[in-house]
């Protein structure tokens, strides 16, 4: 479904992203993983066609991110990192917006906007300023917007980094729920209990370079069992002088 | 563990530094660098010297202005140029109190009408968290308002200079007038602060824009009326008000400033400025107290959530007005209804237009009654050009700002952004089109006649307006940064100039002697507007990667700038050559275009070269022979047509007449040149720049049909007017051959075929010519 090939980005003499080859499958949760840093949004923002690779390229259901861009959005639902909304609009104001764009009657999609915003609790807030809302009702009504079309893949960046615990438990069975639909999911996090609870493979992303991707079972060290998702995201991110086996808090 | 609290000079030295560092960020002039990584190279490097070029002009229009005023009130109060280290007499000195005193007040406005009023995030909630005193943090808060109070010391330095001056100081007068400006400037800050403190912890945050609307429109009245006594009749208007100002003005701050300034004898400058002091500490402290008054419940701002709800009920009504129609897109709907409810952005766009060109139009004395206005049909179609193009910088030069930081969302979208940009531009030039439709319906209903003169005026007008909102969105694609954290950095002050510069232009159309002038410059408009669109719509999907950049290909502005280049290099060569003799001679027009045609080819090439241009026109290529039967054919159709036109004009005795401004083919002139520069210079180099450039630039973004047609009008125009229908014939002729053989060489044959034709028929014996 997703299908990235020998996908770069270079800001200068920096390497945002090295040369990126894999494929992620219909239907799949796929966790992007990486610390802060290492080119998720990056990544994520080329798949969206907000920035441009500088070599290589990723397609979505066979389109080119870049070039059919806006092919490309018909397939996709999108949550960024920080979702910023305009002034002087409402929440419902906004759903609706997002389904007339994406091809909805008014009247259609002002009852989507309604139910989105019953499915995703913000019934109180519906009247009230988006640009006002908390991280977390930002957050919700970001993956509002993103599932207005009704998409076959969601690309979510960090989407439950801020929000309180009840919210992040809200946001994720609901992704849960998604997933079970059949639709694809490539959502980059640095929070790993979310990426063990959700995911059904996992990338991890280091300094740009996609240092490992499989099962959480894959990525084990061969012969152990007992290893944790944060023993391995330890172990494949750490710095070339750390000690083997040995992962040193980050310096901030 | 050193837990005391910091001393009041090291907070207000601290804050003070800050706020100038975040001006100094905020111009760009600490930019380089900024939130890139290490090795990125910045897309669009802002430059120092350019920053120091607006800031350098902005002073010496300031300092103009001061002067002008200055020393025209001089010459309204006295009847008589100032004396120079004469004393002002005692109605100069009130009159220029009150003028000192409003620059004051327009000082405060201006700065409240910034965009720091209504800021989601008010910094002082930030600074009381700081190990600081409340009292130090509200002195520092006064000194770094004083020191950083750019409009305020833009405006009151260089009046206090001048006045300086003309009491005598000479070359001391700028530091005088700085040591007088700054207790001023501290009025000014309490005064600011107090207001901005005072409506923060009492008004929500839409309550706040919407008195920062009024505010801004008060700022600009009062600031016009400031430098009012520079222009021609605007000296009349403040001595009006002066009149009902009572004396005392004199001994306020600014009038004490002013009697220190121009004090007969040290002891009395002495005396004043002590007075002065005195009273400025008294206002400080005491508005010191109405702040202290003003935190005593603390410093938490009236709730922004709670606003949007009180708000909702009227707004949702409000909201439905703006959405029924079907005529608009979803993001039509979407800009009426932000602009419906951001009433700074209303009043910003829409009415402070009519205020700025209507202050102008009042205070240049063009006109000396508003009757006059409605009478004269040309002032009525260039002052509502003006106001619409006006609104169109603020709105749609503007739109990708607007966005903001939600700029993501339409990325979102299955719609190119060109496509959504396409929404907006339409929907602005609709609504700036209102000004030129209100103002025509006043001429004609004042009893104005609706001759052609003036249905030639409207339809400039109203051809205009579309043409510059396309101008707007096209050029804001490149002079907005709708990722930029300040508000103030997201829009490019130069693209904005360069603009109104472009819409100036369209302004001589008005006042063009031939009616064929004023189509030369719709027309250049018009293909201006293409170009500069067809630039943005290449740039759009890189406008968010600080990097990447499209590919170099053909475009229309290349072409643009390749023909400005030809016909400037044309001139400079001509003069060069010719500059001490009389009419040029043959030899020297062929040689100059030559010239001209060989450097515009070698710099284009090399330019292309440089870019590594990809589509770059052939001269030949496999298919030549196709070309040649291509060119032979378009050739002899262009040919044709000419020389019927030649024949038609001739029977019509209008070629004599003609011949008295310039006809087709005219290059009898140039003797036995004439040969060579029309069937060989001519066809080479003008067809490389029209048909190779801009036809295959049009065509890049064009159907064929529109794409030759503007091509060839553009030629068109740059010929001499009685050769414009031949020659539009022969650029369609030519770009069809250019299009069918993508080879020069076809639209070349064209040319020459059709010079040679036209100066063959010219040459024949029963040619009355």
């Amino acid at each position: 479904m997703i299908d990235f090939r020998s996908l770069s980005k270079s800001y200068g003499a920096f390497d945002a992203l090295q040369p990126l080859t894999m494929t992620v499958q219909r239907g799949e949760v796929f966790g992007f993983l990486g610390p802060n840093g290492a080119g998720k949004t990056t990544t994520i923002r080329m798949m969206m066609g907000i920035l441009v690779a500088s070599a290589g390229s990723v397609t979505i259901g066979g389109l080119d991110c870049h070039r059919e861009r806006a092919q490309v959005q018909k397939l996709v639902g999108y949550l960024p990192d920080n979702p910023v909304f305009y002034d002087y609009l409402r929440g419902r104001e906004i759903l609706q917006f997002v389904g007339e764009m994406h091809g909805l009657r008014r009247g259609e999609a002002a009852r989507q906007a309604e139910l989105s915003l019953q499915e995703w609790g913000l019934t109180e807030a519906t009247d009230e300023f988006a640009v006002n809302y908390s991280m977390g009702m930002k957050k919700k009504l970001g993956l509002a917007c993103a599932l207005m079309h009704r998409p076959d893949v969601l690309i979510l960046d960090e989407p439950i980094n801020g929000l309180d615990p009840r919210a992040a438990r809200e946001v994720l069975d609901r992704l849960k729920t998604i997933a079970g639909e059949g639709r694809t999911i490539f959502v980059s996090t640095h929070l790993l209990d979310m990426a063990e609870r959700l995911c059904t493979r996992i990338g991890i992303l280091d300094r740009g370079r996609l240092v490992a991707a499989g099962t959480a079972a894959e990525l084990r060290r061969e012969g152990t069992t007992s290893e944790s998702l944060e023993d391995i995201f330890l172990r494949l991110t750490e710095e070339p002088n750390e000690a083997p086996g040995l992962a040193p808090p980050r310096a901030a | 563990m050193n837990a005391s609290v910091l001393p009041a000079w090291r907070v207000a030295w601290l804050l003070t530094r800050l706020r100038l560092r975040r001006m100094l960020n905020l111009a760009g002039a600490l930019g380089a660098g900024k939130n890139k990584r290490k090795g990125t190279r910045r897309k669009k490097p802002t430059s120092l010297l350019l920053t120091a070029a607006v800031v350098l002009a902005m002073a010496a229009s300031f300092g103009n202005l001061a002067r002008d005023a200055v020393v025209h009130l001089g010459r309204l109060v006295a009847h008589r140029p100032l004396g120079v280290g004469q004393a002002f007499s005692p109605a100069l000195a009130h009159v220029l109190s009150v003028e000192v005193a409003l620059i004051m007040f327009a000082g405060t406005l201006m700065t409240l009408a910034s965009r720091e009023l209504t800021r989601a995030d008010w910094d002082l909630e930030w600074l009381v968290t700081l190990p600081a005193e409340t009292g130090a943090l509200l002195w520092s808060r006064i000194a770094e308002r004083t020191v950083a109070n750019s409009f305020g010391l833009l405006a009151l330095w260089p009046t206090c200079t001048v006045l300086a001056w003309e009491a005598g100081f000479r070359y001391s007068a700028l530091a005088v007038a700085l040591v007088a400006t700054l207790p001023l400037l501290s009025l000014t800050a309490m005064a600011q602060t107090l207001v901005d403190t005072g409506l923060r912890l009492r008004l929500a945050p839409s309550r706040l824009r919407n008195l920062q609307a009024l505010i801004s429109i008060a700022g600009i009245l009062v600031f016009y009326l400031v430098i009012s006594p520079g222009m021609p009749f605007g000296g009349q208007f403040l001595l009006r008000i002066a009149q009902h100002v009572p004396d005392w003005i004199r001994w306020s701050p600014p009038g004490l400033m002013l009697q220190a300034i121009n004090a007969s004898s040290l002891a009395d400058a002495l005396s004043r400025s002590a007075m002065l002091a005195a009273e400025v500490l008294l206002l400080l402290v005491a508005g010191m107290q109405v702040l202290r008054t003003f935190l005593a419940h603390g410093v938490a701002a009236a709730g922004a959530r709670e606003s949007g709800r009180a708000a909702s009920a009227s707004s949702k009504r409000r909201l439905t007005a703006v959405g029924h129609s079907a005529l608009l897109s979803p993001v039509q709907r979407r800009e009426l209804t932000l602009l419906a409810r951001d009433r700074n952005f209303m009043v910003q766009t829409l009415v402070l237009p009519v205020v700025i060109i209507g202050m102008q139009w009042m205070l240049n004395g063009r006109v000396d009654s508003v009757a006059q206005i409605w009478s004269d049909a040309r002032a009525v179609a260039v002052g509502v050009f003006g106001v619409a193009a006006y609104a169109l910088m603020l709105s749609a030069f503007q739109t990708l700002a607007a966005e903001g930081g939600a700029l993501w969302l339409l990325y979102t979208f299955p719609h190119p952004i060109e496509a959504i940009l396409r929404d907006k531009a339409r929907l602005w030039s609709v609504l700036a089109l209102a000004y030129p439709v209100i103002g025509f319906a006043l001429l004609l209903g004042f009893g104005s006649q609706a001759d052609v003169g003036t249905l030639g005026l409207m339809a400039m007008t109203v051809l205009g307006v579309p043409i510059y909102s396309v101008i707007a969105v096209a050029l804001g694609v490149f002079g907005c940064d709708p990722q930029a954290n300040e508000p103030q950095q997201r829009v490019k002050l130069t693209y904005s100039y360069l603009y109104m510069l472009l819409a100036g232009l369209y302004g001589y159309a008005f006042f063009a002697a031939y009616w064929w002038q004023s189509l030369i410059f719709i027309v250049l408009s018009v293909l201006l507007a293409q170009a500069l669109w067809q630039k943005a719509r290449d740039q759009l999907p890189y406008l968010l990667d600080p990097v990447a950049s499209p590919p170099p290909r053909i475009s229309t502005a290349d072409g643009l700038i390749a023909a400005m280049l030809f016909f400037v290099l044309q001139m400079i060569t001509s003069l060069v050559l010719y500059w001490q003799d009389g009419p040029p001679s043959g030899s020297e027009i062929a040689l100059s275009f030559s010239v001209a045609g060989v450097l515009t080819y070698a710099g284009v090439r090399y330019s292309q070269w440089r870019a590594k241009v990809s589509n770059v026109p052939a001269l030949l290529g496999s298919r030549w022979p196709h070309a040649l039967r291509a060119g032979a054919i378009f050739g002899i159709v262009a040919a044709a047509s000419g020389i019927a036109y030649l024949q038609g004009l001739d029977e019509l005795g209008l070629l004599e007449h003609g011949s008295q401004h310039a006809r087709p083919g005219d290059v009898f002139s140039l003797g036995g040149w004439m040969l060579p520069l029309g069937v060989l210079a001519a066809p080479l180099f003008e067809e490389f720049i029209f048909r190779g450039l801009i036809f295959g630039g049009l065509r890049r973004s064009m159907d064929l049909l529109p794409a030759a047609v503007a091509s060839a009008a553009v030629f068109a125009i740059v010929h001499p007017p009685m050769s414009m229908i031949p020659v539009f014939v022969l650029g369609l002729c030519a770009a069809l051959a250019y299009e069918r053989s993508r080879l020069l060489i076809a639209p070349m044959v064209v040319h020459a075929i059709y010079n040679a034709a036209v100066i063959g028929w010219q040459s024949l014996p029963f040619a009355s010519a």
